[in-house]
């Protein structure tokens, strides 16, 4: 997100924010203090001191102001500034005490800054100027005139240290305080704009969810609309031509129609095995208890490939051991054994008497163990891995779409199970699954 | 370079300050100028009040001059109430107002929130020999003149060992020995008459 | 030639395939007589007129899922509200080339299907079915 603000920049947005608030306001209170010297000059005609060293002040923080525009130093100034008015307007009244609160009224002032460093440089005028003055007058130096009070003793100036000292501590902790809560809160805006960035984005994320899933159904309808029409002609096709068959004992019109036949039947299968991978790799996974041995009849009962006619028929074995209900997608499962089986009918070794397919179901809390033996003609070990590539068939003998491992190793891999194999060429194939039990 | 500029001016400021606040303290310090056609009065002396004043005869008699527009005056009024409200009973005291302006004897009187007698006959400043304000005199029961300065050795009656005028009310009426008042105490300071030249 | 059974409905809305049906159950002995229809609504009106005499109802219906206007399971929905004489008498087959589990799974639940079988339609089919 370009435009994202980070938390330095609201940081620093609002620091500013505080700065020229704290500066606006400051315009005010240095005027105010500026006339109120002119007007305590009305009593005792002090006016050199109260133009002078007033527009002297002023001077000092507006230009510190210009000559360090980036800085803010002129805070510092203008915390000094308020110790010399407060000296200025004692000076003017000829030493009312009573004008010391000014300092504390400069304190409280400074607050607005939200820095309690502010605080020093008024509290060390003050300081300074009490200690100073106060000893001056000890040693009997007595030109000073700051106070009416008979000179100040060293317990008054303890006293007044201390107060003082307690004033400027407390204005200075609130005005950390008040930086310390903005920080929280630029901190807690901070963490709401992400949060709600970041729900924003998983709106959005679960949104294009939505799209893609619905997207993915409307594929696979499209891919099973155009499948059906494409094998309905097929089998009046098959249908027609067996009708043929039965019509005639001419050996060469029954080759032909054989050959006819297992044409239009690969056609089918890779119609099938179309459809097959588009439902696997777009379907969402259903949950649904399976009954193996149910299972393994229907998909004895609809084998996709019966085998040629020349080819003897092969024993289908199954043994399934049910320990606990087992949860998983029928649709794919069924995908998997169907073409495992087929593949065992169509790739049987012609010289075996006994030809068989053993299918071992083994279920557990946690996982199926499905195992598919049989003694074919077996997969030699430099196709083994080639197998299960899209559209790898091991020869242009070979029967099949080239998509029925493939698809069995999609769905395996999407049930998030494992698929091993195991042949020796002339001998047989075995597939090893391990389904994960999804309801566990 | 800019920070080391800016440090030089702020300091060049801070010097400014210092200066005004010197200048002036200076100022203040200086003592009144003499008039060139000053008759210099001695302690002792016999001061005719020539029925000016109303007062009774036979207390002693304490004077305040006093000028409305001068600065220092104004800053003495509260010191000279506490005075004559302390002695009001030993000592007959009354003002005297050196203004061009016109006042009220009201007026004034509300100013120091006292009633004493008020007068603003400018003569008696030359018969006391007095030439700013604001100055005490203090006439003994026989109207001799036993003192005549300031009110405090700083301007702004801030130390209390050098409250002059105090001093000499005391030891006259101590009958004490009349102390020895030193320069800054009978060197006038304040401001000249009868306008204010001295702020 | 020995018939099976004296009369078979199929209800298809292909041609080829009401074809194969009829010539199959012809040649194979199944049916004597085989009674086609394109559409489920004729197949209805057709065994709506034959409800007072039940005899001449046919054994077996073959019927097709997917057909235009009325389907197979639409087909299924009327059949249940004709009379009980018509419906005892009547064996439907389901015959389609859906690879749909649902479909097999709606058509294997309802009461009134004795199976579910896939297209084509061949001689080992009906003799699974003559068998059982």
């Amino acid at each position: 997100m370009a435009h994202q603000p980070t938390y330095q920049s609201i940081h620093d947005a609002f620091l500013l924010q505080v700065k020229h608030k704290s500066d606006r306001l400051m315009n005010y209170f240095l005027v105010g203090f500026f006339l109120a010297g002119l007007l305590l000059a009305i009593f005792y005609d002090t006016w050199l001191i109260a133009a002078g060293v007033g527009s002297l002040a002023l001077l000092a923080y507006y230009s510190t102001k210009v000559l360090l525009p980036g800085s803010n130093t002129y805070q510092y100034v203008v915390s000094t500034v308020f110790g010399i008015f407060m000296a200025q307007y004692i000076y003017q009244m000829h030493g009312l005490f009573e004008m010391h609160f000014i300092a504390f009224i400069g304190s409280a002032i400074l607050v607005t800054y939200q820095n309690w460093k502010l605080q020093i440089p008024l509290a060390l005028l003050v300081i300074v100027h009490h200690a100073s003055f106060g000893y001056l007058q000890y040693i009997g130096y007595d030109k000073i005139y700051f106070t009416q009070l008979d000179y100040m003793t060293l317990q008054t100036f303890i006293i007044h240290g201390i107060l003082a000292t307690i004033v400027f501590f407390i204005c200075g902790l609130w005005a950390f305080q008040l930086k310390k809560l903005n920080e929280r809160m630029i901190e807690q805006t901070y963490e709401m704009g992400r949060f709600q960035e970041e729900e924003l984005q998983k709106k959005a994320l679960l949104q294009s969810n939505d799209n893609l899933k619905k997207s993915n159904r409307e594929l696979d309808s499209f891919v099973y609309s155009v499948s059906h029409d494409l094998r309905a002609p097929l089998s009046s096709m098959l249908g027609v031509v067996g009708l043929c068959e039965m019509g005639t004992l001419d050996p060469f019109m029954q080759k032909n129609i054989t050959l006819i036949k297992t044409s239009i039947r690969k056609l089918d299968g890779f119609i099938i095995d179309i459809l097959d991978y588009s439902r696997n790799s777009r379907l969402e996974i259903d949950h649904q208890e399976i009954h193996f041995s149910d299972l393994l009849t229907d998909v004895s009962n609809n084998l996709k490939f019966m085998g040629t006619d020349d080819q003897k028929k092969v024993d289908v074995r199954t043994t399934v051991r049910n320990g606990v209900p087992f949860y998983s997608d029928k649709g794919r499962i069924s995908i998997i054994l169907n073409n495992l089986i087929s593949n065992s009918i169509r790739y049987q070794n012609p010289q075996a008497p006994d030809p068989f397919v053993e299918i071992n179901v083994n279920v557990s809390e946690s996982a199926a163990d499905i195992l598919v033996k049989d003694n074919g003609i077996g997969i030699s070990e430099e196709n083994q891995v080639k197998v299960f590539n899209m559209f790898y068939r091991v020869s242009d003998k070979s029967i099949g779409s080239g998509l029925g491992l493939y698809i069995v190793k999609e769905a395996v891999e999407k049930l998030k199970g494992v698929l091993e194999l195991r042949s020796e060429i002339g001998k047989g194939t075995e597939f090893v699954i391990r389904l994960p039990n999804l309801c566990s | 370079m800019k920070k080391i500029f800016t440090i030089v001016w702020l300091s060049g400021i801070l010097g400014g300050m210092a200066y005004i606040f010197w200048y002036t303290d200076w100022k203040y310090s200086l003592p009144t100028p003499v008039p060139k056609q000053y008759h210099p009065v001695p302690v002792g002396a016999h001061i005719d009040l020539g029925g000016k004043l109303f007062v009774s005869g036979d207390k002693p008699v304490f004077i305040h001059f006093f000028n409305p527009d001068c600065p220092c005056s104004r800053f003495n009024i509260p010191y000279f109430k506490s005075l004559a409200k302390r002695y009001r009973d030993k000592i007959s005291f009354a003002i005297v107002v050196l203004n061009n302006r016109e006042y009220t004897a009201k007026e004034i009187q509300n100013k120091f929130d006292i009633n004493i007698p008020v007068s603003f006959d400018s003569s008696l400043a030359a018969a006391c020999g007095v030439y700013s304000t604001p100055q005490a005199v203090l006439l003994d029961a026989n109207q001799h003149l036993y003192y005549r300065g300031n009110y405090n050795k700083s301007r702004y009656c801030t130390d209390t060992r050098s409250n002059y005028a105090q001093m000499a009310i005391d030891s006259l009426f101590a009958s004490a020995e009349r102390p020895v008042f030193t320069m800054y105490a009978l060197r006038a300071y304040g401001c000249g008459l009868p306008v204010c030249t001295q702020k | 030639m020995e018939f099976k059974y004296k009369k078979a409905m199929v209800i298809d809305d292909n041609e080829i395939d009401l074809y194969i049906a009829e010539m199959l159950m012809a040649t194979t002995g199944f049916a004597e007589k085989v009674v086609c229809v394109s559409s489920a609504r004729e197949a209805l009106a057709y065994l709506k007129s034959l409800n007072a005499d039940p005899d001449s109802l046919p054994q077996f219906i073959f019927l097709d899922i997917n057909m235009p206007e009325m389907t197979g399971f639409d087909f299924l929905n009327e059949y249940q509200h004709l009379p009980e004489n018509i419906r005892k008498k009547c064996i439907i087959m389901m015959l389609t080339t859906s690879l749909d589990e649902d479909d097999r799974t709606q058509a294997e639940s309802n009461q009134f299907v004795r199976k579910f079988l896939n297209k084509p339609l061949d001689r080992d089919k009906l003799a699974q079915l003559t068998a059982s």
